[in-house]
């Protein structure tokens, strides 16, 4: 009845043996080669980085600065060219085109005339009269 | 006498890392730091992966970091402690890494896009010594132990190594040599509970 549990016992024994069993390892003579290699490039790469945003920064403000001063100057242009004075004949012409654009046949039911008036106001009291005999 | 040396080696680099003028002889500080502490640093990592040429890849890790971060450190433990804590926690982040490639391509194996490459043995070949401890053996104990929480599998590791007294596993672990006694305790059992569990399921 004892032999699985013991047989169990035996085989944890020997799997936690495995660790006690690992040799003590002795690192490399290029251990150090390589690390110091690895630095080197890790810190060469970091600075030239470095370096390459620095300029990279100052590039990208600069192209900032430049693209505000034309946007301004642009907008300024716009701006004194929209305030040029508006001449007496062409205030007379724009005038005139309005007044044809809204006096036309097309527009007329937007005129309300006395007679349409008068005539809204009789029908309105027929109703009425209808409703309250 | 060591730990002395230690500290004026420490602040030598520190103080000289500051310049840039002085970089060749950081430099040799820093060789100098390495030549000393690569074997334990190396071994720590071995503890954790098992497989050599993962250690010494993680070994570089560690100094890497050591030296990018030699300016921040603040001196409220030994440099060797600070560096084998870096190791341990390089360590743990390889095997967390491990855990979820492993999940990943077991994914991948059910959904049918299996990579035949990554069935290939690791490269634990060039080390004879776990060969004949038995692939099968430190497989099933890598597995155990990856269940355990990372403090219990980090006390009880660093116990099995030479060198560790379970003051620096604590000071490494930044807590009391009474709970690193616990903790060592408290892995042993759960170890034997999965292996036991283990081998008679199989």
């Amino acid at each position: 009845m004892k032999r699985p549990d013991e047989h169990i016992e035996a085989e944890i024994r020997r799997t936690l043996q495995v660790l006690d069993d690992l040799p003590n390892l002795k690192a490399s003579p290029l251990f150090r080669v390589h690390l110091m290699q690895r630095i080197e490039t890790s810190h060469q790469s970091a600075s030239g980085y470095g370096t390459f945003r620095q300029t990279e920064g100052f590039r990208m403000k600069f192209a900032v600065a430049a693209i505000l001063l034309v946007i301004n100057i642009s907008s300024a242009l716009l701006f004194f060219n929209s305030q040029e004075p508006l001449s007496l004949t062409d205030a007379g012409e724009a005038i005139e085109q309005l007044s044809d654009d809204y006096s036309g046949e097309e527009l007329a039911y937007y005129v309300e005339t006395d007679d349409t008036a008068s005539n809204r106001q009789a029908g309105d009291q027929a109703v009425q009269e209808n409703v309250n005999p | 006498m060591e730990e002395a040396g230690e500290i004026a080696l420490t602040a030598e680099v520190k103080s000289r890392s500051l310049g840039n003028n002085a970089v060749t002889s950081n430099n040799e500080l820093f060789r100098a730091l390495v030549a000393e502490h690569q074997d334990m640093v190396l071994n720590t990592c071995y503890r954790f992966v098992m497989n050599r040429q993962d250690a010494e890849d993680l070994a570089q890790d560690v100094f890497v970091e050591v030296h990018r971060s030699l300016e921040s450190f603040r001196e409220e433990s030994k440099l060797s402690t600070w560096i084998y804590r870096i190791a341990v926690t390089k360590s743990l982040d390889h095997l967390r890494r491990m855990k979820r490639k492993k999940r990943f391509s077991s994914i991948k194996r059910i959904i049918g896009i299996d990579d035949p490459a990554e069935d290939l043995p690791s490269t634990s070949g060039d080390n004879p010594e776990q060969a004949l401890a038995g692939k099968e053996r430190a497989g099933i104990l890598q597995d155990a132990l990856n269940t355990l929480p990372d403090n219990q599998k980090t006390a009880f590791l660093l116990s099995k190594q030479d060198g560790y007294t379970n003051s620096e596993i604590a000071d490494i672990l930044q807590t009391s040599v009474s709970a690193v006694e616990s903790l060592i305790h408290r892995a042993k059992k759960n170890l034997h509970d999965k292996l036991s569990r283990y081998y008679t399921n199989n």
